[in-house]
């Protein structure tokens, strides 16, 4: 029992810590703020990789899921609802929830592991003492660039994702459910209202500091050789994925309270 | 003897409940080449990493040319890391850059140099550790003895007062061991550099030292120049050099 109750505190001890540790790194990262501009080639070169090396994985799985939904709702609600009602509630569920929730996964599991992986690999074969060695931050030359880019990129991809979704919903709506364009854009039109892209905006924002910076502090903190990077990826990709469902249902509440 | 570039005094360090150092006193004069030997795993390495203050202390001071590394704020300390260079044991590239990148990363972030001086910067110091044309290769495609060299290069490229050497010739074949030792020698001869290296490779210490410190359970328990240290009774050194499981040293499996 005494073991037990020690491996507990132990765990718990162990997550503070973390939250600690992660905390005081983010905070060495705002520190770093001021010398932005001074890396703008490297993040520059970040959001190319995050940005335009998800776009090819974030159109297939939004297209599918544009479609697939534009398919479910139909067949849940067709019978009790006009079909204009069908398209507001399909692009609506898009924009200020779909769209970001899933694009977000998505992009923890190419994106928050790759920089996992990367920043580990660095760490265990010393590229990072390396760094400092040579009188360069790491904080400043690799993390700076990384969470940035996940910032700025974030929404970006959210955007493109919503747009292929919708259009996959649209086609799908034209070609299977025979509704007309007219009737797809006027539910979009009339139910679907500037607040809810902002809304989605602001969450696909949160969500892509979330992943790089949860990325960021697994692969920076990395230890115990290529195990020890093989378990940071893991952990990162885990604490995004429930990180981005927790933060999602606490901005639905304030941005979306009930009335 | 010339005064101290780097000053180790009374430094402790554990890890865990493993003690590393213990006590441990060290001075490394300018000017001169200090090898540090012991047993794998007896703490070298992190002796090299308090010089360059990658480490902090338990206990004890760490001295860089009269300031006191371990409470320095990191701008100061930065400033510090620019006049030393570090070589790793595995060398430590950049695996996302080239080769010129690698060798230029520092000279692009603490200098103001033009492209074309960059360029001719790198090429030189490519040279002077004997390789030329591999500016674009990427680290994946060089040899382990290669790296080592990019590694070196990349080390003085900001002319360093002060190279460490973290195992500069554990597990490459003797011959590019060799030339790695020369490429040591080579260093302090033409940038008049000091060096510290750790190693447990006996032949090379003996031809690169100038001064050859013997590390033994945390505390460093023999200092002499290469002759002294050919020529000493001390039970803990014979056994070194001869690497004999038979001896004051304990035996760890």
């Amino acid at each position: 029992m005494l073991t037990l109750f020690s491996r507990l505190g132990e765990n718990v001890l162990g997550r503070f810590y973390r939250l600690g540790e992660a905390s005081i790194l983010m905070l060495r990262v705002l520190g770093e703020l001021p010398y932005i501009w001074s890396m703008r080639q490297e993040i520059v070169s970040q959001m190319m990789r995050i940005g335009i090396g998800s776009f090819p994985l974030v159109t297939v799985t939004s297209l599918f899921t544009g479609m697939v939904l534009a398919v479910q709702t139909s067949y849940q609600i067709e019978e009790y609802v006009p079909q204009v009602f069908i398209a507001a509630a399909v692009c609506k569920a898009i924009i200020i929830e779909l769209g970001p929730v899933i694009t977000a996964l998505v992009i923890s599991g190419r994106v928050g592991a790759s920089i996992t992986a990367e920043l580990g690999t660095m760490r265990v074969t010393e590229q990072i003492d390396a760094l400092e060695t040579m009188a360069v931050d790491p904080v400043r030359y690799l993390l700076l660039p990384r969470i940035t880019a996940g910032l700025v990129m974030m929404p970006v991809i959210v955007t493109f994702a919503c747009v292929v979704a919708i259009s996959g919903a649209y086609t799908v709506s034209l070609l299977y459910l025979k509704m007309s364009g007219q009737v797809f854009f006027l539910g979009m039109r009339q139910f679907v209202y500037p607040y809810d892209v902002y809304s989605g905006l602001l969450k696909s924002f949160i969500f892509g500091g979330t992943i790089s910076m949860v990325g960021c502090y697994y692969g920076f903190c990395t230890s115990k050789g290529a195990v020890g990077v093989g378990r940071a990826t893991t952990q990162s990709v885990v604490t995004n994925c429930l990180l981005i469902l927790v933060f999602d249902y606490f901005l639905a509440m304030l941005l979306f309270p009930a009335v | 003897m010339n005064e101290a570039i780097i000053q180790l005094e009374d430094l402790y360090k554990s890890f865990g409940d493993e003690r590393v150092l213990t006590g441990l006193d060290l001075s490394v004069p300018r000017g001169e080449t200090l090898v540090i030997m012991g047993r794998s795993g007896a703490g070298k390495s992190v002796i090299l990493k308090h010089m360059v203050g990658l480490m902090s202390p338990d206990r004890g001071e760490v001295y860089f040319d009269g300031h006191r590394l371990n409470t320095l704020k990191r701008v100061e300390l930065e400033r510090m890391r620019k006049r030393m260079g570090m070589l790793f044991q595995g060398a430590a590239l950049f695996d996302s850059m080239s080769v010129a990148q690698n060798v230029s990363l520092g000279l692009r972030r603490h200098t103001r140099m033009s492209e074309e001086e960059i360029r001719t910067v790198v090429t030189a110091k490519l040279v002077a550790v004997g390789l030329s044309g591999v500016e674009e290769k990427m680290p994946a495609e060089l040899s382990g003895g290669m790296r080592k060299r990019v590694g070196l290069a990349r080390a003085i490229a900001m002319d360093p007062e002060l190279v460490l050497y973290d195992e500069p010739t554990t597990g490459i074949d003797p011959i590019t061991a060799d030339a790695i030792n020369n490429l040591i020698l080579d260093t302090r001869r033409q940038f008049g550099v000091t060096s510290v290296i750790v190693t447990h490779d006996v032949a090379s210490a003996l031809k690169v030292g100038t001064l050859i410190s013997l590390l033994v359970e945390g505390r460093i328990i023999f200092s002499g120049n290469p002759e002294e240290v050919k020529n000493t009774d001390n039970p803990y050194v014979r056994q070194f050099l001869e690497g004999s499981a038979e001896g004051p040293h304990k035996l760890y499996f």
